[in-house]
């Protein structure tokens, strides 16, 4: 098999710059690279060989005073399906979208371009982002490249699978329940969830407003840095975007944390947890502790509401976004002779069973007679779980868990019940629900396969996470390419 | 708990959702085991909490509200199904006389 277009991000984007490598040359590889292991893996929804290499040419033949100030000269860019794109489809990973094509580009995106970064692929998901395996997606699952037999995770899957395999030194995904953190962590890369209202939304398809950001994947700490950095920042387009100013997050990243103070809640660590991801998380705390960091054991008792409180408002959120798929606009159309049956037949067709079952979720918890009983509850222990982690934060600077309770499972081994694949998301919601940024980075490997950490920090912490990030990635040793 | 198949039922039609008989039967079950478990809830004191409604952490701005450039029509009208005259086609929705 050819090799692997070996640079990271930050590299490869130097050498353009400076006008060792040229970009061409490298996206050729990464073109390569793409024919190769594409067949095996499915990361990918839509890619366009033609227009990526015309941009790289393009890139080449900027003016060195113009390419020296772009940030990500000439590097591929993989972007999760749903997430807008003028030149290429978007399909969220539903049939109710096939063939659709975004009259504009989603901020984050426009970003990324403007700093030279080039997207050549659009990658897999689960439908609208509802899961956690890229097994819901419409046109078919993604395999984990460290084991075909094993999912890459949810719903950013082929984005994960997609760097991990060297397609791509960067993807953007979207996280509205750890479908960035997980996916990062059983493709043995790393993957950041910011803060709600760091990254623009605008141009990504909603699925739980109050919960989704869009975020970077990599597979050094630095490049997930380097990515944020770009899309990060205030967006008139994006009432929800912060104000807050953008840190540099390459600055300070490989300064050591002294007197680092991090908070191990046994929540994340018992019951559920399997117990190699455990032994793995715990030794590297155990490591880092030598290194001078003081872990301390917390309580956060409303961990074991998460689950639960997720999945009443994330449906319910999803079934008024989703209520915009009518066939009248865009999209799919069911042939029906009234309007009534048009939409009731369109919505029944173009949507899979686990989109369907999410909005009748989200439908019936937010009826009359309901709505109190189930959705009302739910964002009122959601402020319980949000004070659950300020309270940590008034003694620990950052907080550990696991980044999934369990390794990479088994294709269709969880396809057919629900309630199971639901608390694969124990370990992540968290962080959703309290608007916290959080990051996963590789602890380890067990028997061939990657078991991630997750950091989560307070609000606008991202540099902090990436430093501690940083800390763990120069411990552990990986393979260099699962295929 | 299971959830009545009227119930379903009901939901579906308030989420414009065709389901077949059989589908019906299915998400009366699924449904009914999340409920089982969120009922979980039901437990938490929360009588003196407040709900927290939305995701932000930090102010967030807003702009001024000065008219911009809007989408062209014709671009807005480029992904529809069915489409005439610069506007969306749907299925007739009165019957013949009624739109006299």
């Amino acid at each position: 098999m050819m090799a692997v277009p070996d640079y990271s991000a930050k590299g490869l984007a130097d050498a353009v710059r400076s006008g060792q490598v040229s970009a061409e040359s490298a996206m050729i590889g990464y073109l390569e690279r793409i024919r190769a292991t594409e067949p095996e893996v499915h990361a990918l929804l839509a890619q366009d060989q033609d227009l990526a290499l015309s941009r790289a040419q393009g890139v080449d033949r900027m003016p060195l005073d113009q390419k020296s100030h772009l940030a990500l000269a000439g590097v591929p860019l993989v972007v999760k399906d749903n997430i807008v794109t003028k030149e290429f489809p978007t399909t969220a990973g539903s049939r109710m979208l096939e063939g659709f094509h975004s009259p504009y580009t989603a901020t984050a995106v426009e970003r990324a371009e403007a700093q030279g970064a080039i997207v050549l692929a659009k990658s897999n998901l689960d439908e609208f982002g509802m899961g956690s395996s890229t097994e819901h997606s419409a046109f078919g699952p993604t395999k984990n490249p460290w084991d075909l037999t094993r999912v890459p995770g949810g719903s950013s899957g082929g984005s994960a699978a997609a760097v991990a395999v060297g397609m791509a030194p960067l993807a953007l995904g979207s996280d509205t329940g750890g479908s960035i953190r997980q996916p990062a962590a059983f493709c043995g890369i790393v993957g950041l969830k910011p803060t709600y209202g760091r990254v623009s939304r605008y141009g990504l398809i909603a699925y739980a407003s109050s919960l989704d950001q869009i975020g970077p994947l990599a597979r050094t700490v630095e490049d997930v840095g380097l990515l944020l950095q770009v899309i990060s920042g205030q967006d008139v387009r994006d009432a929800t975007s912060g104000e807050n100013p953008v840190s540099d997050y390459l600055a300070e990243l490989k300064r050591p944390l002294e007197g680092l103070r991090v908070g191990m809640p046994k929540e994340y660590f018992g019951q559920g947890i399997d117990p190699k991801v455990r032994s793995v998380v715990e030794k590297m705390l155990t490591r880092l502790a030598t290194e001078g960091v003081t872990v301390i054991e917390i309580e956060m008792p409303h961990t074991r509401y998460a689950i639960a409180t997720y999945y009443l408002i994330a449906p319910a959120e999803a079934s008024s976004n989703l209520s915009r798929y009518d066939g009248i606009r865009y999209g799919f159309r069911a042939p029906a002779t009234d309007l009534d049956s048009l939409y009731r037949n369109t919505r029944a067709q173009g949507m899979g069973e686990e989109v369907q079952r999410r909005i009748l979720l989200g439908t019936h918890v937010l009826s009359a007679g309901y709505y109190d009983q189930y959705y009302v509850k739910a964002q009122k222990v959601r402020t319980l779980i949000r004070r659950d982690f300020d309270e940590a934060f008034q003694t620990v600077d950052l907080v550990v868990t696991p980044s999934a309770p369990d390794l990479p499972f088994v294709l269709g081994s969880r396809s057919d019940d629900p309630m199971q694949m639901y608390l694969s998301d124990i370990c992540t919601v968290t962080a959703n629900l309290a608007g916290l940024p959080a990051l996963s980075v590789p602890a380890g490997f067990d028997d061939g396969l990657p078991i991630g950490m997750q950091w989560i920090g307070p609000a606008w912490s991202e540099d902090l996470l990436l430093r501690a990030g940083y800390m763990v990635e120069q411990m552990v040793e990986r393979p260099r390419w699962p295929l | 708990m299971r959830l009545s198949t009227d119930l379903v039922a009901y939901v579906s039609d308030l989420a414009h959702l065709r389901l077949n008989m059989t589908d019906v039967e299915r998400i009366a079950n699924e449904l009914g085991r999340v409920l089982d478990y969120v009922e979980v809830l039901q437990a938490v004191d929360t009588s003196a909490v407040d709900a927290t409604w939305q995701g932000s952490r930090g102010p967030g701005g807003m702009r001024s509200d000065e008219a911009g450039p809007s989408l062209d029509p014709l671009v807005a009208l480029a992904n529809a199904p069915a489409a005439q005259n610069g506007m969306f086609r749907i299925p007739r929705i009165l019957a013949e006389g009624e739109d006299q």
